[in-house]
């Protein structure tokens, strides 16, 4: 005998077969919403395999430690005992510091390695060979450099000539292809012989160092063990210990903001995905009513009829999560160029694997039956006797708290969100603002709708009867809008704040952003140094001496240990509080800070006045803190403890360049400790920069110079490829927001045949009856993507006065352009969908009924 | 004594005084016995028909079928009594529009987990003369082999009662005719009880008795 399937599984599949359009409609437009989010989840979670199978290789060795200063011979026999016998030991130093070679110089990073270099890891050379730099430093005759590859076209210099580096010239050896064990580094790196760093002159005290220990552990050694042995004895918390795993998650950690960002944008197309099919779902079930009735009448139990329905959202979830999965499989050798080699510091495609398998099928199933719930839930109140009643319909009226079964559905998707947001607070503050802009744009929809009850004598009678459509379907219409309005706000709100931000880059004149940024000066290269610079008819700027200092204690409460917190928001303040800060004192705000609490700071300390010295805090680094106006804070400076009192908060626009510091002391305190000193070139033309930096370079080989337009770039650069990663997801938005307005109008076609054959029976020929059509959706798509766009502009200019400080700088070109467009779409979208019925002969629908 | 109404009230909230559709209304039937319940548009004979068919609840009163009060069940046993013991016949015939002729009259019998489904309905298209349309879709048949499939459908878990509600309302009158002639002839060859809802004084003359709602209750 034949096993048969289930009844509800055989009615579901029936009940798809025969409903393809609706079928194919959710489960479409379920795929486009799940596409970006699920995309994402195969790359971020790719990364961690890769960075798992590949971290030994990224940290260029098994262990490593690192510090401000150089290690002790204690600590370097601690450590070599926690690394255990048959581990190998490699120094080396890494600084920032000007090259110059020709007549042109710049900021790069100097790894000076020793001779056991390389540990572990790819290491290839430009001509193939593999000679390491420590080893051929060691046994080279004279100082030899070995460069990445774009500094020799900047520098104008080709293998075998010359570089200066600090008081020395080195060879240029050679350049450096790959290093996957380098890390990351803030510009280009340049290698040279640990033993060749003393004459260079660059090591000063303040110069911005880092030394490491980089150890290779014996064969099958317990990395995380010896990593916990190290640490236990170092027990100065300034000696950073790190295993290659948490290298890694370092790695992991720059990856995976980026992700975030991205996959709270992706949210927005599953938001409207999921309004498309809780729309869809619900003129489904409410059409399949009658039907529904019959059954129950026949012998179903309501809960029988319901079970049918879900079967029916497992299978079109199910057929949506395939479908995305396989799409993401297929566009997988794309996704890393979506999201930029740039950002991603290593290249990785999404595989699919089964989390991502997990995350696609659990999403869509959960999204369908959530969003379908408050439909199915409703079920209950069917009337099954309406089928004894002639021309019986059985209804659902709808209640005003029917919204309220919509909750889980809710919570479901903060609950994303939180998966993807680094802190409960991002995710929060998106859910609101996506439901703000939500209502915003439903709520002036839902008005504006209400208002065309005023333009009933509207002319031409095409755009009349439009009106009353849209009058009389609010629902579907404020559905419609908020779907392409949303669209049409993330179309452009990224364009626009990168406007803002290219401008400043763009009119330096007009621009208060400085040109160069030079770190590093020491106390007593300041007078040289601003003589040099006046020589040049320039002035030294913004002057700001800088001292270093680890945190003691907040208000009276000492500073735990490291590694206390856990979680990512207690491990990024961990972080924080243990991480070394730059103090600095003046007498006032400088250009780019005001005051946001308390007072500024009162002239001079003066020490015998029985009173704490006065600062002032970054108002967010006083949150981050958690320390309150008056509260104390104390810091280490070289041992010496320095005790404060926060008399002011301050808020910083950080995007001046200009040189501004989180905690501010009085002056007269803080003058005699280890320091070195910041300062500002004001702006001038790039022939003039490059001179500047070339001779500052020569002259001050210790001080580095930052191109501050060079930085800008780079943001720009970064800026761009976040512009093509949302485009992207603003266009999977887009196509959810079309496939709803296509199940829209032709739902709506379909409800309004009979009218449409009485239009054509009056004398409507198809033109006009066409004519309404394009009236109804071409002014949606008008009126939701003008609503969209201008609030893309406004979020765009909040954000770039808020973030940039800059003069918003709108291009003018982009919401026009989209509003064009987006109308365009609803207009062939309702077109395609309504074509069949308005083409269909009155006859035809008069016989058929 | 298969069906037996009691003092069945009816009211339907509305603005101001509820409307009283049924007043007290008893009745009883026979097993075997065709009964027409006859009453003017808006009397309440499909408000009738749905209590007795289990698909509304009485706002006072008792309806038994079979011995069984059907206020007194739960929801699923309530819906799995009908599907074996109760047989309904729609004035707009109700067939579900996805499903073959085949399907639409195995449903009742897949619902109340019955044996031989297929088999079984099969038989039942064979007594009202569609054994030819069994793979036939609703839109496929015409509105005389639609309601005969309604039929078929009713009759196919032999029930203990049949409920019809103007079966010939949406035909035309010897369509009609031919469709009532095969319904009461398989009604009394199974011995099957009927009760029958309708407007048309001819049809109900046919019936065992005739019954008139006026006023809420049956005379």
């Amino acid at each position: 005998m034949r096993a048969r399937a289930p009844l509800a599984l055989r009615l579901a599949w029936r009940e798809i077969r025969n409903e393809r359009r609706f079928a194919a409609f959710f489960a479409l437009n379920l795929a486009l919403g799940l596409s970006g989010f699920v995309a994402l989840a195969a790359f971020k979670g790719s990364v961690e395999v890769t960075l798992d199978e590949r971290s030994r290789g990224m940290l260029g060795a098994d262990l490593e430690l690192s510090a401000r200063r150089p290690f002790t011979r204690a600590e370097e026999a601690a450590a070599a005992r926690g690394a255990g016998p048959g581990s190998v030991a490699l120094s080396e130093v890494l600084l920032p510091s000007m090259i110059a070679g020709g007549t042109r110089s710049r900021l790069v990073e100097i790894r000076a390695v020793g001779p056991e270099f390389p540990l572990l890891g790819e290491f290839r050379l430009g001509d193939g060979g593999d000679r390491p730099p420590g080893a051929a430093a060691a046994r080279a005759a004279e100082p030899a450099a070995w460069l990445a590859p774009g500094l020799l076209a900047q520098l104008g210099v080709e293998v075998g000539g010359r570089v200066r580096i600090g008081r020395t010239d080195f060879r240029v050896a050679d350049v450096v292809e790959r290093d996957n064990g380098s890390g990351f580094a803030m510009a280009p790196r340049v290698y040279v012989g640990r033993s060749q760093l003393a004459a260079t002159g660059l090591l000063q005290h303040g110069s911005r160092v880092t030394h490491r220990r980089l150890y290779r552990l014996a064969p099958g050694s317990d990395v995380e063990r010896a990593a916990a042995e190290v640490e236990a004895g170092l027990p100065d918390d300034e000696v950073r210990v790190r295993g290659h795993r948490d290298a890694a998650e370092d790695v992991a950690r720059v990856v995976g903001y980026l992700s975030a960002f991205l996959s709270l944008v992706s949210l927005v197309a599953l938001f409207l995905s999921g309004l498309g099919c809780a729309y869809l779902f619900r003129r489904f079930l409410f059409r399949r009513l009658r039907e529904v009735a019959i059954l129950i009448s026949l012998g179903a139990s309501y809960a029988r009829a319901r079970s049918i329905y879900v079967v029916q959202l497992v299978l079109l979830g199910g057929a949506a999560a395939a479908g995305t999965l396989v799409g993401v499989a297929l566009a997988a050798p794309w996704v890393p160029r979506l999201l930029g080699g740039a950002l991603v510091p290593i290249h990785v495609a999404p595989r699919v694997g089964a989390a991502t398998v997990g995350v696609a099928v659990g999403v869509a199933l959960g999204g369908s039956l959530l969003l379908a719930w408050p439909a199915l839930y409703r079920m209950h109140a069917l009337k099954p006797a309406a089928l004894f009643r002639e021309a019986a319909h059985p209804l659902l009226a709808p209640r005003w708290w029917g919204g309220v079964f919509y909750l889980p559905a809710v919570l479901l998707y903060w609950g994303l969100a939180s998966s993807q947001a680094h802190t409960w607070e991002q995710s929060t503050w998106f859910a609101l603002s996506l439901a703000a802009a939500g209502v915003g744009l439903g709520g002036v929809a839902w008005l504006g709708l209400r208002s065309l009850e005023r333009l009933r004598r509207a002319r031409p009678l095409s755009l009349r009867l439009a009106l009353r459509n849209l009058e009389r379907n609010r629902g579907a219409a404020a559905a419609s809008f908020l779907a392409l309005g949303i669209s049409a706000l993330l179309i452009n709100v990224v364009p626009q704040f990168r406007s803002s931000l290219e401008t400043e880059v763009e009119r330096p004149d007009a621009s208060s952003i400085p040109s160069l940024f030079l770190f590093d000066i020491q106390d007593e290269q300041v007078e040289p140094l601003r003589s040099h610079v006046r020589a040049a008819g320039r002035e030294l700027v913004q002057l700001s001496p800088m001292i270093r200092a680890r945190l003691n204690a907040i208000d009276g409460e000492r500073i735990p240990p490291p590694g206390a917190g856990s979680g990512e928001e207690e491990s990024q303040r961990d972080r924080m509080l243990h991480r070394a800060h730059n103090l600095s004192y003046r007498p006032g705000l400088s250009g780019s800070e005001r005051l946001v609490a308390g007072r500024d700071l009162r002239g001079r300390y003066d020490p015998d006045s029985g009173e704490l010295p006065e600062m002032t805090l970054d108002r967010e680094f006083a949150d981050w803190l958690d320390v309150p106006l008056e509260g104390t804070v104390e810091f280490d400076v070289q041992g010496v403890p320095v005790l404060g009192r926060v008399v002011g908060l301050r808020e910083i626009r950080w995007s001046s360049f200009e040189p501004n510091f989180f905690v501010q002391f009085q002056p007269g305190l803080l003058e005699d400790a280890p320091k070195t000193h910041l300062a500002a070139l004001p702006p001038m033309d790039r022939d003039a920069k490059e001179r500047m930096q070339y001779s500052i370079a020569r002259e001050f080989p210790n001080v580095s110079a930052i191109d501050v337009s060079a930085v800008i770039g780079r943001l720009l650069g970064v800026m761009d490829q976040v512009r093509l990663a949302t485009a992207f997801m603003a266009g999977l938005s887009l196509l959810a927001g079309a496939v709803l307005l296509y199940a829209i109008a032709s739902h709506q076609a379909a409800e309004r045949r009979w009218e449409t054959c009485l239009l054509k029976v009056l004398g409507a020929g198809f033109g006009r009856v066409r004519a309404l059509v394009r009236w109804e959706f071409g002014l949606l798509g008008a009126a939701a993507s003008t609503l969209g766009a201008a609030a893309g502009l406004t979020l765009s200019a909040t954000l770039a006065q808020r973030l940039l400080g800059a003069d918003w700088n709108p291009v003018w070109w982009t919401p026009p352009l989209s509003v064009a467009g987006i109308t365009v779409l609803a207009l062939l979208t309702s077109e395609l969908a309504t074509r069949r019925v308005l083409r269909e002969r009155p006859l035809a629908l008069l016989r058929h009924g | 004594m298969i069906l037996s109404a009691r003092d069945v009230h009816k009211e339907f909230p509305q603005p101001g005084e509820p409307l009283r559709v049924l007043r007290g209304l008893s009745l009883k039937v026979e097993r075997g016995e065709t009964v027409a319940i006859l009453g003017a548009s808006g009397s309440g004979k499909s408000t009738l028909l749905a209590l007795l068919a289990g698909l509304d609840g009485p706002t006072r009163g008792s309806v038994e079928v079979a011995g069984r009060e059907l206020s007194r069940m739960s929801e699923p046993e309530l819906a799995r009594f009908r599907a074996l013991n109760l047989g309904i016949v729609f004035q707009q015939y109700h067939l579900l529009a996805g499903l073959t002729a085949l399907e639409n009259v195995s449903l009742p019998l897949e619902l109340g987990d019955a044996p031989e489904p297929e088999a079984r309905a099969r038989r039942a298209l064979e007594q009202v003369g569609l054994v030819d349309r069994t793979g036939h879709f609703p839109h496929e048949l015409s509105g005389g082999e639609a309601q005969r499939v309604a039929i078929a459908r009713a009759l196919v878990v032999e029930p203990a009662l049949i409920l019809a509600d103007e079966p010939s309302g949406s035909l035309d009158a010897s369509t009609g005719e031919a469709v009532m002639d095969r319904l009461l002839e398989l009604v009394r060859s199974n011995g099957a009880t009927l009760v029958l809802v309708t407007h048309n004084a001819g049809l109900a003359a046919r019936c065992d008795r005739r019954l008139e709602l006026v006023g809420g209750v049956l005379r």
